[in-house]
């Protein structure tokens, strides 16, 4: 029986990060930590097995899915392991965007968010 | 596929072996994945940045690996402990190389504490040689990689230059850009691919919060400033749009965090208050991010103003006119690719060429129709090249003393393992392998050396605060942390586990290489010469890399010594100076020049006083001007239409009596040379040979469409460095430029010491306006010195490294002598016996002990022949094979190393044969 996506929250932001980059479909490990670099501003770092060790508790969980290897063809066409985003994944990741928007929809973040905007 | 793959490179070779410090069960899931994710990784800063972008791969990957490893490894240990007990899920699991790990290093830990003499003295020896170099990679680290504070994603940042139609050979002048060129561009490229130019100049500001103003260093910046580099305030809010778009309309200020805790105590109200800039009234609306600096860091800022409120702080057309080039513009470029770089270069190449199409610009100004995009490096560019060189110089030196320590320590562990040949024996005998026992051994030479890793951290931190205080050119507003960093500890975790690694091989692999037998049966004749012969080698090393450090040291000094008797050209002692900026006070043309004639009035009476007069910059301060001039009646051909580029600078009447800078022929500057009268220069004996070979007064050249009459020849000088060659120079009269508003330093001689003028050079310019603040006065001697800082900071560092590399060198020559003879006084005894006198023993030992240095000087001179040719930069022509430096550095350490033998020797030499051989 899948488990109850709400049990996975609070994600972790670069759990976060990961699902989304997946949304639009299966990638490899070079286009993942690119993304995650890029939705953070650089401030995640990208040590190979970092991202592995981020990526194999995903799998553990159900949320992510690995890929026989195939060419990638942006990385002369070398052969490359593809992620994708499960059902479940998906459903995590929706639950934790709906909890987020909660969050800052609340009028207190509006008010925060108004007072302390930066540019 | 695999046929087309390249052969790994160096970087991913190394990757691949730095991965086995995660478990092998992740590398045999993710090992592969993990290089070729590093590969791609390396690929990309390789072509972004070049050897710097796999550097900063290197720096950030090393301690995140590190880390991620060191939580797999942990946890794979807490599952086994909980495996321990029953019924567990993950009671199969373990990781014996983790058990072995810990075993040799519980072992290890043991053999450090039973031998405390050892491990202090092998520590300390570390210690000094970590140190050194991670005190010099802290202010390397500092200077040129550490990123910019408060700035994100530094590699989309790029600086824009102007340059000629082919992209290259940029000016001096076309490193900056003037107000309607910048307007032109922002306004054409927010369009596409480039996403916003932002630009910024330096401006001097007295900033009032009370009632005291405080001298700062201000940065005007384009509206669009803080967002392009990305930067969030600490307090309060950036500039908005509108706030640099209407002149003088939005008077509002940023200032440091810096500023904010020393002078505003921190205060969260300080928002919406009014400070005065100036004497203008601000309004103060944000605070930055701590250490934010801009694009260069290591320049001090304490206040940021938009470029609109310029007419009010500096002169009043900047913003108008399109001659004066003073501004810096960088962007960002989304997506840090090459294509996305050449399209935003091309870009800002077109629209450069519609505005010099358009016309408005003056001459000098229209070559220049391309632009250039250069990655941000935290130096200003035409600074890096050699900034980096002179960093890598002493990064060198300071790894010289820690492969010293490193053989020191190596030949120390290699003496010990004597003693513990029996122990070694018994261990072997009893079926452990050779591959064990020298893993054993590593774990404990690793354990030294992190030890003294975490002491050389420690000197580090007081070494840079020690380096922090050497003095700095005047009139850079520096702002110099050197203290190591997480980057800093990451580097000398490294360098010393690999160091530990290496120096501990050797000696680990020459003790596993046991007689069994031989042990057992505890024979202790003959120390083996194998082992001796690395002995040896280990001081020849030592010895040879001294020698290299002190003839660096020694060619360093000489520079400095020559650098200080170098003619140049005028007399800086006995003259005060002090720069001016009234410009930035509201005060025009007319206003200025009728300060500075009062200045000078008023200071001209006062006692003491020699001569005053006026520069635009002082000599030797780097800040040279040039100016393009077409030479009339000269036989050599002109570089281009515009005509020849000569180094200039403006003077004052006066001038060159205060800096007794001869004039040979003709007359110097006067008084009556000034606006209404006919355009006049004095050149120097090189450009009147260049251009004209004699009779060089009365002759004209053209400036524009001036015509100037050279009306004297000033004897040659050094202008901008000691070790420049022999150029033509022009002098313009002060008096006679538009732009009187601009920057000025006054020069005065005195007839006694020039400090003691600074009072009252204070007290004139208060008499006159009392609202511009007090000017620094400093001396022109103290203000050319900073010249010599290359040379004077490597002769302090690269000496103070040669000492303690010596030291290091000669206490363990001593010891190995010492011990040695401690080894073999049973057989000194027998020689004393048999008739051998105390001098042939002497010599004997003196003799063995300097055989060693005597093949380590040899290496070390062969050494020095060939790397000092590196250093002729730096020397003002000394020689780099100067003969005084090597015989002199070699008689040193040669004395070092006969007192270091001698001392050892006497004692063997005093040895009662009749108790040596009593002994056993």
């Amino acid at each position: 029986m899948p488990r109850d996506p709400r049990s996975f929250l609070p994600l972790r932001p670069p759990d976060l990060v990961l699902l989304l980059a997946l949304v639009d479909g299966e990638r490899h490990g070079y286009a993942l930590a690119r993304e995650l670099s890029d939705r953070t501003d650089g401030v995640v770092t990208l040590e190979p097995g970092n991202l592995y060790r981020v990526l194999r508790r995903l799998m553990a969980d159900g949320l992510v899915d690995e890929s026989e290897k195939r060419p990638a063809p942006d990385l002369d066409d070398e052969r490359r392991r593809y992620y994708r985003l499960t059902s479940l994944g998906a459903r995590v990741a929706a639950a934790e965007l709906e909890r987020l928007r909660a969050l800052v929809s609340s009028p207190v973040a509006r008010a925060l968010v108004q007072r302390w905007r930066t540019t | 596929m695999t046929a087309r793959r390249a052969a790994p490179s160096l970087s991913e070779r190394a990757y691949a072996f730095t991965i086995r410090l995660y478990p092998r069960q992740f590398r045999d899931r993710f090992g592969d994945d993990m290089r070729e994710l590093f590969r791609d990784q390396w690929k990309a800063a390789r072509r972004r940045a070049g050897w710097r972008g796999v550097a900063r791969l290197w720096l950030s990957t090393v301690p995140a690996l590190v880390g991620g490893a060191s939580v797999e490894r942990l946890t794979a240990v807490s599952r086994r402990v909980v495996a321990a007990a029953p019924h567990s899920p993950f009671a199969k699991r373990s990781d014996p190389m983790l058990q072995t790990i810990l075993s040799d290093f519980r072992f290890a830990v043991r053999m450090l504490r039973k031998n405390p003499a050892f491990t202090i003295i092998a520590v300390f020896v570390i210690t000094l040689g970590t140190g050194a170099v991670t005190t010099i990679f802290s202010a390397a680290n500092a200077i040129a990689f550490r990123p910019l504070p408060g700035v994100s994603n530094v590699g989309e940042l790029v600086e824009v230059h102007r340059t000629l139609a082919g992209g290259t050979g940029s000016g001096v002048g076309s490193d900056w850009a003037s107000y309607p060129y910048y307007r032109y561009l922002r306004d054409g490229a927010g369009t596409r691919t480039a996403a916003d130019v932002a630009a910024w100049a330096m401006l001097p500001l007295t900033i009032s919060t009370g009632n005291e103003g405080v001298a700062s260093q201000g940065t005007m910046v384009s509206g669009n400033y803080f967002s392009v580099l990305g930067a969030r305030p600490a307090l309060g809010r950036f500039f908005a749009a509108d706030e640099d778009s209407v002149p003088g309309a939005r008077p509002v200020v940023v200032i440091s965090h810096g500023f904010w805790t020393t002078q505003l105590a921190g205060d969260s109200g300080v928002i919406g208050r009014t400070v005065r800039l100036n004497g203008n009234a601000f309004t103060l609306i944000g605070v930055a991010p701590p250490r934010f600096g801009g694009v260069f860091a290591l320049l001090r800022t304490d206040a940021w103003v938009p470029l609109a409120m310029q007419p009010q702080l500096g002169r009043r057309d900047d913003l108008t006119n399109p001659r004066p080039t003073w501004l810096q513009l960088f962007t960002r470029i989304r997506g840090e690719n090459d294509a996305s770089r050449v399209a935003v270069q091309r870009e800002l190449s077109r629209l450069t060429a519609q505005f010099v199409a358009d016309g408005s610009e003056p001459a000098e100004h229209r070559r220049y129709t391309a632009v250039r995009v250069a990655s941000l490096s935290g130096l200003p560019s035409d600074m890096q090249g050699k900034v980096l060189g002179f960093l890598a110089l002493l990064l060198g030196a300071s790894g010289l003393v820690l492969l010293i320590a490193s053989l020191n320590v190596a030949a120390m562990v290699l003496a010990r393992a004597v003693a513990r040949r029996r122990d070694t024996a018994v261990r072997l005998a009893l079926g452990a392998t050779r591959g064990r026992l020298v893993q054993l051994l590593l774990t404990e030479s690793l354990l030294l050396y992190i030890l003294g890793a975490a002491g050389g951290v420690l000197v580090a931190m007081n070494a840079t605060r020690l380096l922090a205080l050497l003095p700095l050119p005047v009139g850079l507003p520096v702002a110099l942390d050197l203290s190591p960093d997480a980057r800093v500890l990451a580097f000398t975790l490294v360098v010393s586990l690999v160091t530990g690694v290496v120096f501990g091989l050797a000696p680990a692999l020459q003790s596993a290489r046991v007689d069994i037998n031989a042990r057992l049966r505890n024979d202790s004749a003959g120390a083996g010469s194998r082992r001796s012969t690395a002995q040896s080698a280990f001081i020849a090393g030592q010895m040879a890399f001294s020698l290299l450090l002190l003839i660096t040291a020694g060619l360093f000094l000489r520079a400095l010594d020559r650098g200080r008797s170098v003619a140049l050209g005028f007399d800086t002692s006995n003259v005060a100076v002090a720069g001016f900026d009234v410009g930035t006070y509201g005060y025009d043309d007319a206003k200025g020049r009728l300060f500075y004639r009062a200045l000078k009035d008023r200071l001209a009476q006062t006692p003491g006083v020699v001569a005053v007069s006026y520069a635009r910059d002082l000599p030797l301060s780097r800040r040279i001007q040039t100016a393009e001039l077409r030479i009339d009646g000269s036989a050599v051909t002109q570089p281009s239409q515009g005509g020849t580029r000569v180094s200039s600078v403006e003077v004052d009447a006066g001038y060159f009596e205060v800096v007794r800078m001869p004039i040979l022929e003709g007359r110097g500057f006067s008084a009556s040379d000034d606006e209404r009268a006919p355009r006049v220069a004095v050149i120097n004996q090189a450009f009147a040979r260049r251009f004209w070979s004699a009779d060089a007064v009365g002759r004209t050249f053209h400036r524009d469409n001036e015509v100037i009459t050279v009306v004297g020849v000033a004897q040659d000088a050094k202008y901008s460095s000691l070790g420049e060659e022999l150029q033509p120079f022009v002098y313009f009269a002060i008096g006679q430029e538009k732009r009187l508003g601009y920057h000025a330093e006054l020069l005065v001689r005195t007839s006694g010491a020039p400090t003691r003028l600074a009072p009252a050079i204070r007290a004139a310019v208060r008499e006159i306006d009392p609202l511009l603040p007090a000017p620094t006065v400093t001396t022109l001697s103290a203000s050319t010195s900073g010249v010599l800082l290359p040379q004077r900071v490597a002769a302090m560092v690269t000496a103070v490294l040669g000492c303690v590399g010596l030291l290091l060198a000669a206490v363990g020559l001593y010891g190995i002598v010492a011990y040695s003879v401690g080894q073999r006084t049973r057989e000194i005894g027998v020689r004393l016996a048999l008739g051998a006198s105390r001098r042939n023993v002497l010599r004997l030992v003196v003799g063995e002990g300097m055989r060693p240095v005597a093949i380590g000087l040899a290496i070390g001179l062969v050494l020095a022949l060939g790397a000092t040719r590196l250093l002729t930069s730096f020397l003002f022509g000394v020689s780099p094979l100067d003969a005084f430096t090597f015989v002199g550095v070699a008689a040193i350490l040669t004395a070092v190393a006969a007192a270091a033998t001698y001392l050892p020797a006497r004692r063997a030499a005093a040895t009662d044969p009749v108790r040596a051989l009593r002994v056993e």
